[in-house]
């Protein structure tokens, strides 16, 4: 039997994470949904995770934040990075820290599930 | 027998006692009946959920959902349900959003409230029916971009910008910097919702179209009376510095021939947004040249000019560079040693070379930003 890939989504919204998680779900993963960064940083050291949906904008340690700490560590892990459109600058910064793939919200959540297959297809 | 004076400061005690208690009884149950309420919500909420994931993924029609969510008492927590949701979707989710809003009546109830009712209610509605880009609603919202109350206009001014609707971005602009007490930067982050795609309409006004902002022409020409009569009158300059930080914010290089166009004439205060908008874009345009920047006489001039050479890495302007290592401001001094530094080799010898020189401020300057750069003197 294979093994479901494991993706981490962290958004602090939580509507918005229940609908991203419900989506991956249905696509067969397996979720582990986080609603600020310290969790995202503890998850994404600490689970054995395929990919990360990371919202810039959270609580406690953004998005940046977590990504910088995550990348020396596992420098393959396949990132989606998510961020309201006003803020496509730290987009830039997230892609330079090594994000496999960006998007700007507002969003289909269909194409993330797409950016996610592409980014795990690709590592 | 008790003194009269005893008997009344008595009742004065009792009376103050049973107002306390009354007091906290009136906190206490509006806490509860609060917190009462958030929790009838998150039930609701949760029962919502299921239905409308479950529509969106295609496992329920939008009657069904429709039937189970519709709830006529409780608008205005479908409003908060939906809300957040459609603030971050798009596409085909946004769409069967908006038509299973349109089943429940929410857009229905929200566009009866806009027209009639109330103060609080009609800016509720024009912050619900923004994000649910109805189109039908517009001409409403933006005819209560002129009204007398504050909270209207910031709505109308919100839900239009979250419609996206580009041709309301002008009003919506005026509406902000002429109606409302936002501060600039307020106004700015509210237009940034409008995205990218209003840059090409802001690029066009700042190419002389100012029939596109009624209005601005005239305070063009009666700038100071304008100013006197209406304290909340914006200098009409605004205008054009709200679209030139948008332009680089959004990094819109296709702007930077216009941007070169304007700087040539315009004044200090502009020549500052162009300048920080030429940082923020990461570029400058073909064939510009800074030289009359690093000479200018207001000193915010100098000192952008100075981060932007950056850009441009122009060797003719180093002497200027150098002079400006004297310059009256510290800041200017700054980050005129900062670009020599920049300039590699050549920059820092100049660096080290002032640093060791008569010139107090130049010495200081150079000494200080070679040290923070990690650099001896005496290498």
């Amino acid at each position: 039997m294979t093994e479901k890939q494991v993706i981490l989504v962290a958004e602090d919204d939580p509507g918005l994470n229940r609908l991203i998680s419900f989506k991956l779900q249905k696509e067969g993963y397996q979720v582990i949904s986080v609603f600020d960064g310290k969790e995202a940083l503890n998850a994404a050291l600490n689970e054995n995770i395929s990919a990360i949906t990371l919202d810039i904008m959270m609580p406690f340690l953004d998005g940046i934040q977590v990504l910088k700490r995550v990348r020396p560590v596992k420098p393959d892990l396949p990132v989606v990075v998510l961020s309201v459109k006003s803020r496509e600058n730290d987009l830039y910064q997230a892609l330079e820290l090594g994000a496999n793939a960006y998007m700007t919200k507002p969003f289909q959540p269909e194409q993330l599930v797409e950016k996610l297959k592409q980014v795990l297809g690709s590592n | 027998m008790i003194d009269p004076y005893l008997r009344i400061l008595l009742y004065i005690i009792f009376a103050l006692a049973v107002i306390i208690i009354l007091l906290l009884l009136v906190i206490i149950t509006n806490r509860y009946l609060v917190s009462a309420n958030q929790a009838k919500f998150r039930a609701k909420k949760e029962e919502w959920e299921e239905y409308y994931l479950n529509y969106l993924s295609g496992d329920l029609d939008l009657e069904k959902a429709a039937e189970s969510i519709k709830d006529e008492k409780r608008y205005y927590w479908l409003w908060k349900f939906f809300g957040p949701y459609l603030d971050v979707l798009d596409g085909s989710d946004f769409d069967k959003t908006k038509a299973l809003c349109r089943e429940i009546s929410l857009i229905g109830h929200y566009r009866q409230k806009l027209q009639h009712g109330t103060i609080s209610e009609k800016a509720t509605a024009a912050r619900v029916l923004g994000a649910l880009r109805c189109k039908e609603s517009i001409a409403v919202m933006i005819s209560l971009l002129d009204s007398k109350h504050q909270l209207l206009v910031q709505a109308a001014a919100l839900g239009l910008a979250k419609s996206g609707d580009r041709m309301t971005f002008f009003p919506v602009a005026r509406a902000l910097l002429d109606n409302t007490f936002f501060t600039y930067e307020g106004a700015t982050e509210i237009l940034a919702a409008y995205g990218k795609s209003a840059a090409p309409l802001m690029v066009r006004f700042l190419e002389g179209e100012t029939e596109l902002l009624p209005g601005v022409a005239e305070n063009e020409n009666s700038k100071s009376q304008k100013k006197e009569s209406d304290p909340k009158k914006v200098d009409p300059s605004a205008y054009s510095s709200v679209m030139i930080d948008l332009l680089g914010f959004f990094k819109y290089r296709e702007a930077l021939p216009t941007l070169h166009h304007l700087i040539k004439e315009a004044d200090p205060e502009t020549i500052v947004h162009i300048l920080k908008a030429f940082l923020s874009i990461g570029e400058v345009p073909v064939n510009f040249d800074l030289k009359p920047y690093l000479e200018h006489r207001y000193w915010v001039v100098r000192n952008f000019s100075a981060r932007v050479w950056k850009l441009t890495g122009d060797q003719r302007a180093i002497p200027l560079l150098k002079k400006l290592l004297g310059d009256r401001n510290w800041w200017v001094r700054f980050n005129a040693a900062e670009a020599l530094y920049e300039n590699g080799q050549p920059g820092m010898e100049i660096l080290r070379m002032k640093a060791k020189g008569s010139e107090e401020d130049a010495a200081a300057i150079s000494s200080y930003v070679l040290s923070r750069r990690g650099v001896e003197l005496q290498a």
